[in-house]
């Protein structure tokens, strides 16, 4: 009976119906939380939906992992798409470098205002 | 010679910084000098396509064909008259850290003939731009980077979204091949994708209505950098936006919305502007509205008029460039951008570079500016846009306006002090106004030049 479970389309419809949640609560957390931090961890919630989604379409049951290794020197039929878990991890590294360059912006805006409001932010306009 | 030296060699300069932090200026001046003969050497063998792969479905594709060449030779000559400007000040030598990053990732953005790549360059260009705004470490510039993260956090997602959908429905990342199978892909799926990119990009290009936020981002930042990000980011990012417009080969109906985008952006901003105290604001919406005249000349699908577009975005990027240092020298000396400045120094050198920038921008003979609009109106009557011609017409006499109204704010009496400018930075000005003027005397050359890089960014067989 588990055998049901273990089917890619299965398995891919699941993995839809997960992200889409996950990208719910991310977009719910970008517009109505009003705190910077929460903003921007909202942000990276929104982007891991996306890195499932993407990993996740491109997983197929009877597949291997696409590894190279000192045995297995080239990509083959019987290994998932390598490109998608390529890209997804150079986006996973860009992502938390743009967070972590995040967070220092607003340690360093919250220890000159002492605000980590987003509808306080009133530095900038034209009378200023 | 590899196209990477383009992507690797400002990159180096950059990380290699703990090392010879002193003289990171002069190697960041070498490099561009460097960068400028390499990209000469290509002239002569366009198109070049080059490929560096690591194992068959996992390479980068770099293209340089006349229009890549064009941006690359462009972003590199503002480089080095920015870094000869900046050379002699040992106070604010981090900066060269930064702008190599960002002619690192801008050399890559026009470069790239893969999508994937696009986009880690297009994050790299944030990043550095992300910091560049928080250069000042006051509040006004944290809060000014703060707002460029979000937008950017929203424009990243987005282009991710459309990549992605991409990927699920063709299979490919390279540019080429997505040309060639976009429009097999069903209907909805497309337009899903076809927005995902124009706000991804569109946030970027700055076009209204993504465009709300930047002009804060000008206030927050040094006049510097803001000349960096009127003639070096946006540009790449117009070049970009079309390039990949026309690689999905997108119909008439959204090339005439875009137009429609183009008047609104111009008008809104010009009107804005009007009412701005801020310099550095009022610089700004003049960008934003001559980003707007861009989007105007290139969605119209005529070869005259996108030659025009081409010329103007050289032309642009020379004027905000000559009119942010200026200003910078002016901020140095008082220590405020309200337009009550203009009012304050007593420099006939000054005023005539501001007057030689603001013309152009005009649109008035003999400056650079008047031939570019001149050819994309020529362009826009060819394809009987009369509605288009007239807002053109109508919104640069708006412009007129507020830039008469600074030149005549020079001219009145009133407490002047003098100002000492060093001969580096007159020299670097000077050539920017004389250039600008030549551009506007014989243009014949630069004409052909751009309208081959126009060719090349339509594609024949979209003319």
């Amino acid at each position: 009976m588990l055998d049901s479970f273990n089917q890619t389309q299965f398995l891919h419809s699941v993995i839809t119906i997960g992200s889409l949640l996950i990208f719910a609560i991310g977009l719910v957390g970008v517009l109505i939380k009003k705190n910077l931090f929460k903003i921007f961890l909202s942000f990276a919630i929104i982007e891991s939906s996306l890195f499932i989604y993407f990993i996740g379409m491109h997983f197929e049951v009877e597949k291997v992992a696409p590894m190279l290794t000192d045995k297995v020197t080239k990509f083959s039929t019987n290994m998932t798409d390598p490109v998608p878990q390529a890209m997804i991890l150079t986006t996973i590294v860009i992502g938390i470098a743009v967070l972590a360059l995040a967070l220092s912006f607003i340690i360093n805006y919250f220890k000159l205002t002492n605000n980590m409001r987003v509808d306080d932010m009133n530095e900038l306009g034209d009378e200023k | 010679m590899s196209l990477l030296y383009f992507v690797i060699l400002p990159l180096l300069a950059s990380f290699l910084t703990p090392f010879f932090r002193n003289y990171l200026r002069y190697i960041s001046l070498a490099v561009n000098l460097m960068l400028l003969a390499l990209s000469f050497s290509f002239l002569g063998s366009l198109p070049i396509r080059e490929s560096i792969s690591f194992d068959s479905p996992l390479s980068i594709a770099f293209v340089l064909d006349s229009a890549s060449l064009f941006f690359i030779v462009l972003f590199l000559s503002i480089m080095t008259l920015f870094s000869i400007y900046a050379i002699r000040d040992k106070s604010r030598k981090d900066i060269f850290i930064l702008t190599n990053m960002l002619l690192a990732s801008v050399s890559g953005l026009v470069l790239s003939g893969d999508i994937f790549n696009i986009y880690i360059f297009f994050e790299i260009a944030s990043i550095s731009a992300y910091i560049l705004t928080s250069l000042q470490k006051d509040k006004e510039a944290y809060s000014g980077a703060i707002r460029y993260m979000i937008m950017g956090a929203v424009a990243s997602i987005f282009l991710l979204i459309g990549i992605m959908t991409i990927y699920l429905n063709l299979g490919t990342l390279n540019l080429v091949t997505i040309g060639e199978k976009f429009s097999t892909i069903d209907n909805q799926i497309k337009s899903l994708t076809l927005i995902s990119l124009f706000i991804g990009f569109g946030i970027k290009a700055e076009i209204f209505p993504l465009n709300f936020w930047v002009v804060d981002i000008y206030q927050a930042s040094t006049n510097r950098v803001n000349a960096l990000f009127s003639s070096v980011l946006s540009k790449a990012y117009i070049f970009l936006f079309f390039h990949i417009a026309y690689i999905l080969g997108v119909n008439i109906k959204i090339l005439s919305f875009l137009a429609i985008l183009g008047i609104i952006s111009f008008g809104v901003s010009e009107i804005s502007a009007l009412s701005s105290k801020n310099l550095k604001r009022v610089f700004a919406y003049s960008t934003l509205g001559q980003i707007g005249v861009l989007f105007i000349a290139l969605s119209s699908s005529s070869i005259v008029a996108t030659t025009g577009a081409i010329f103007l975005i050289a032309l642009h990027a020379i004027t905000k460039l000559m009119l942010f240092l200026s200003l910078d020298i002016l901020e140095d000396r008082f220590s405020s951008v309200n337009i009550d400045i203009f009012k304050k120094f007593n420099s006939l050198f000054l005023i005539s570079i501001f007057a030689i920038g603001f013309l152009s921008l005009l649109g008035v003979p003999p400056f650079g500016g008047f031939i570019a609009k001149l050819t994309i109106l020529e362009g826009l009557i060819t394809k009987s846009e009369y509605i288009l011609v007239g807002a053109i017409l109508v919104i640069s006499l708006i412009e007129a306006v507020y830039l008469f109204k600074l030149l005549g704010m020079s001219r009145e009496a009133g407490e002047k002090s003098s100002l000492d400018i060093p001969i580096l930075k007159r020299g670097v000005l000077s050539i920017m106004a004389l250039s600008i003027i030549y551009l506007g005397i014989f243009p014949e050359l630069f004409l052909q030049i751009c309208k081959s890089v126009a060719l090349a960014l339509v594609g024949v067989d979209n003319v």
